[in-house]
């Protein structure tokens, strides 16, 4: 018996070079080297065994839309869009579809990996459950601290403070943090054991 | 009908991937980005190479690859791993680091997972298991015997660094893991259910 290297489609790609694609067909391969996971293209994005992909809400008003509305309130982005590449907490509503998660841990999902969705639209995003991730901040943070969702619909925020309904782990330093409105490296688990 | 196997490195077990990545049986250098290979103990499936160190190390879809502080004398397999930077001397800006984890009180709230591999040189990266099921190192000094051991105990933070003990059948401060299989007692190890950004 002999063996061989897998056969991606794409061989092995930063998230860079994944993103300047072409041609891509549903079923292609790749393995993202930034993350370091097999990736399946599923005909709109790129998916892999921590995320899965979902519709968001198109019935309007705000909580459907993937980046959130309006602008940064404060921080060193103030007055700035929120940004496509955003790291937004995701909940499902009671109509099934997903949308900018609120302060509440019930019904949230994730945090969103890829994607875009405009007002009144149902667009596909992918959403990760699981490993880790960039979560949007609504404050600064430092390693070690707990990520919470924000009472900003689609944000989280980070405290010092051990809670029992943090929602994931901050694993990122950097060495300013006077840059609020990030993107800080985040281990989550959205599937509680008890 | 004849087939090939399209992981490169077969079907091994977690010793012998921990080979692979020492470069015991072939060299280092010979393991490439994106490599296949099936892991046999527990049954875990396909896990997936990063060669960036130089060294090596296998990742599955339950993992995360992260290095360890650079604090860290010895960078086991197999113990729990934290992410407080209170406990992480050395530590520098701008890294993504993680370190043994510690038996001070208030650590386990901190907890990110179990590493699955240890580490040839400084510099190499850790394979961080954040959920599921995994083998972890028993500590014997826990005040627990290997004979007490059963299916269900909830385990927590216990001296010296890295170190787990049974907390009892219930959760509480400092818990972490719930044990599934205690046949593995005998060497020191058995395999708990965890949670990575939960503390119970």
């Amino acid at each position: 018996m002999s063996y061989k290297p897998i056969p991606f489609t794409y061989g092995h790609k930063t998230q860079t070079e994944i993103n300047a694609l072409s041609g891509k067909q549903e079923g292609d391969t790749v393995y993202n080297t930034d993350i370091n996971l097999i990736e399946i293209y599923s005909g709109t994005n790129w998916v892999n065994n921590q995320c899965f992909e979902a519709l968001t809400d198109p019935s309007g008003g705000g909580e459907g839309e993937f980046p959130p509305s309006g602008n940064i309130p404060s921080g060193d982005r103030s007055g700035q869009p929120f940004p496509d590449d955003g790291g937004y907490s995701c909940k499902q509503n009671l109509s099934g579809y997903v949308e900018l998660s609120d302060a509440t841990e019930r019904n949230y999902l994730g945090v969103k990996k890829e994607g875009t969705s405009s007002s009144g639209t149902s667009d596909r995003i992918v959403i990760a459950f699981s490993g880790l991730w960039p979560a949007f901040l609504e404050n600064s943070a430092q390693k070690g601290q707990h990520a919470l969702l924000d009472f900003t619909d689609g944000l989280y925020r980070s405290t010092s403070a051990a809670t029992s309904d943090h929602v994931g782990q901050i694993v990122e330093q950097r060495s300013s943090t006077s840059d609020t409105y990030r993107n800080y490296l985040t281990l989550i688990q959205t599937v509680e054991i008890r | 009908m004849s087939y090939q196997r399209f992981y490169k490195w077969g079907s091994r077990n977690k010793t012998n991937i921990q080979r692979l990545i020492d470069g015991t049986d072939f060299p280092e250098s010979d393991i490439n980005m994106a490599d296949g290979v099936f892991n046999t103990t527990h049954e875990m499936g396909l896990a997936w190479a990063d060669n960036t160190s130089g060294a090596g190390v296998f990742a599955s879809g339950d993992m995360s690859i992260l290095l360890p502080d650079t604090a860290e004398p010895t960078p086991f397999g197999q113990v729990w791993v934290q992410a407080n930077p209170s406990y992480a001397s050395g530590m520098t800006n701008d890294t993504k680091t993680l370190t043994l984890g510690q038996q001070t009180v208030g650590c386990f709230d901190y907890f990110c997972g179990v590493s699955f591999n240890s580490l040839p040189s400084t510099g190499d990266y850790w394979a961080i298991q954040h959920t599921g099921v995994t083998p972890i190192k028993w500590n014997n000094t826990a005040g627990d015997t290997l004979g007490n051991l059963v299916t269900g105990l909830i385990v927590s933070t216990s001296p010296p660094n890295d170190g787990i003990a049974s907390n009892g059948g219930t959760s509480g401060s400092g818990t972490f893991g719930q044990i599934v299989n205690n046949s593995f007692s005998g060497t020191g190890y058995v395999e708990i259910l965890i949670n990575g950004v939960e503390t119970f």
